[in-house]
């Protein structure tokens, strides 16, 4: 018997504001990330030329991907780090239970998946910016966006890295319940796209599951899929995770 | 550009002194106020580099002002027609055609020598009766593009000149366009149908330039271009 009731969402409230103070390591993470994305981007995606006698041009292309990739891949590992154990300790500090560790570390990776969105969309502009001084550039062709795009699009990137960090929850957890799957699962991964170059395929399994969210025009489908996706990771994380033992 | 690459490379290394501290290391990420501190000043970087990118005015830039695939057709449809329209002398009639500049030049006798030194310029001469003491010149060109942009306008006009009885037509200027091809990043572009416009490798489709010269109907014409009639 207790002489005051808490509530779950109270606990979750508690945890999250807690992980949202104390974890600033992952915003910093990000900065880096995102940084080094910059710079690769400065490089191009690629290229082309031609021309005759009296003209000739050369045109490079550029975008905010690699950052993107850089995000993707921060998203993972920072999801990956929050199940390890010395974060894992932390919510003992509180009066909790599994179930409100997993949902405040959701809702903490939420937040980051926000925060990284956000700073993706900023910091991609600020790669534009960088082609708008160069000197002998002659013309700087830019895809249009229209306020609805830019709102899709910012809540399109907020949700893949959302779809990373559960991706990350899971293997983390995996790895929690058993170190074998440090082994396993980097091997069932390079080891798809292995065998896919040895049997000549012309795609890999990775990327065909790739598809399923980068080939979607629809957006209201594309959000049910990474929804549904990632609260199949979490819950399948969440159920490998009860098998733990307590401050194990 | 080399200052934007100056600021990061400022950001890298405050950012790596923070990171390397005795904290990075630690159980957890990185924590305490200066790097908040810092997370701060980068957000702020961002959010003013983020709003100039998108207030910046930068001459010749232009916003994914490509034609569809359907202009493009229509277009090449008219560039292939004009050679003919023009060879019969129904410059009037033909379409597509983007005039460029235009000279008068006043002609003393009855013989008019050409001397073409442009290589990529075509260059056809009318005897119009309507047309007395004066050599009409006018550069016209069809349409012109890289992947799908219109750079019809940026190809300009030869020099043309009248020394006695000569029109000298100069080679055109070597046109150098340094395009860059900025593409949002692919979850701004998955649900937008305009994409494959914008991705699309067009190549470079170069225009006929052409010169059309009206001269008095008695008039002599010697050195080169196609005399229509």
């Amino acid at each position: 018997m207790f002489l005051t009731k808490v509530s779950l969402w109270d606990v979750v409230k508690k945890q999250l504001r807690f992980k949202v103070k104390s974890y600033r390591g992952v915003f910093t993470s990000l900065m880096l990330l995102q940084i080094m994305g910059l710079l690769f981007s400065l490089g191009g995606e690629g290229g082309g030329g031609g021309g005759s006698e009296s003209f000739s041009y050369d045109m490079n292309y550029y975008s905010g991907n690699f950052i993107l990739v850089f995000m993707m891949i921060w998203a993972f590992i920072s999801a990956i780090i929050v199940t390890t154990q010395a974060y894992r300790y932390d919510d003992y500090s509180f009066v909790a239970n599994r179930l409100s560790s997993h949902l405040s570390n959701i809702l903490f990776l939420g937040w980051a998946s926000i925060i990284g969105g956000i700073t993706f969309v900023l910091a991609s502009q600020s790669l534009k910016l960088a082609f708008l001084f160069q000197a002998d550039r002659k013309i700087i062709e830019s895809q249009p966006m229209t306020v609805l795009q830019m709102a899709e699009g910012l809540a399109a990137t907020i949700l893949y890295l959302f779809l990373f960090t559960a991706l990350g929850y899971l293997v983390g957890m995996l790895v929690q319940r058993n170190k074998v799957f440090t082994i396993i699962l980097p091997a069932l991964l390079f080891g798809s796209l292995f065998l896919n170059v040895f049997l000549a395929s012309e795609s890999t399994y990775v990327i065909d599951i790739g598809q399923i969210f980068v080939k979607e025009t629809s957006f209201l489908l594309f959000t049910l899929k990474v929804l549904l996706t990632s609260a199949l990771a979490y819950g399948i994380a969440a159920w490998v995770s009860n098998s733990l033992e307590v401050r194990k | 550009m080399s200052f934007i690459v100056l600021l990061l490379f400022v950001i890298l290394v405050f950012v790596s002194f923070g990171s390397f501290s005795n904290r990075f290391l630690g159980a957890r990420f990185m924590s305490g106020s200066i790097v908040t501190k810092v997370f701060a000043g980068y957000l702020i970087i961002l959010l003013v580099a983020g709003i100039l990118a998108f207030m910046v005015p930068v001459e010749d830039t232009i916003k994914g002002e490509y034609l569809t695939d359907k202009e493009l057709v229509e277009n090449d449809r008219l560039n292939s027609d004009i050679y003919q329209t023009v060879q019969s002398g129904k410059i009037d009639e033909a379409e597509g055609l983007t005039k460029k500049g235009s000279w008068d030049f006043p002609l003393d006798g009855k013989h008019l020598n050409m001397n073409i030194m442009a290589q990529n310029l075509m260059v056809f001469i009318e005897k119009d009766p309507s047309v007395e003491g004066k050599v009409e010149v006018t550069h016209y060109s069809t349409y012109s593009y890289i992947d799908n942009i219109d750079i019809t306008k940026r190809i300009k006009s030869p020099d043309i000149e009248l020394n006695g009885t000569t029109l000298k037509i100069f080679p055109l200027d070597p046109v150098n366009i340094k395009l860059i091809k900025y593409k949002n990043a692919f979850p701004f572009t998955q649900f937008n149908e305009d994409e494959e416009q914008f991705t699309s490798g067009y190549g470079l489709m170069q225009g006929l330039e052409f010169i059309y010269i009206t001269v008095p109907a008695d008039t002599e014409v010697s050195g080169g271009g196609y005399v229509i009639n």
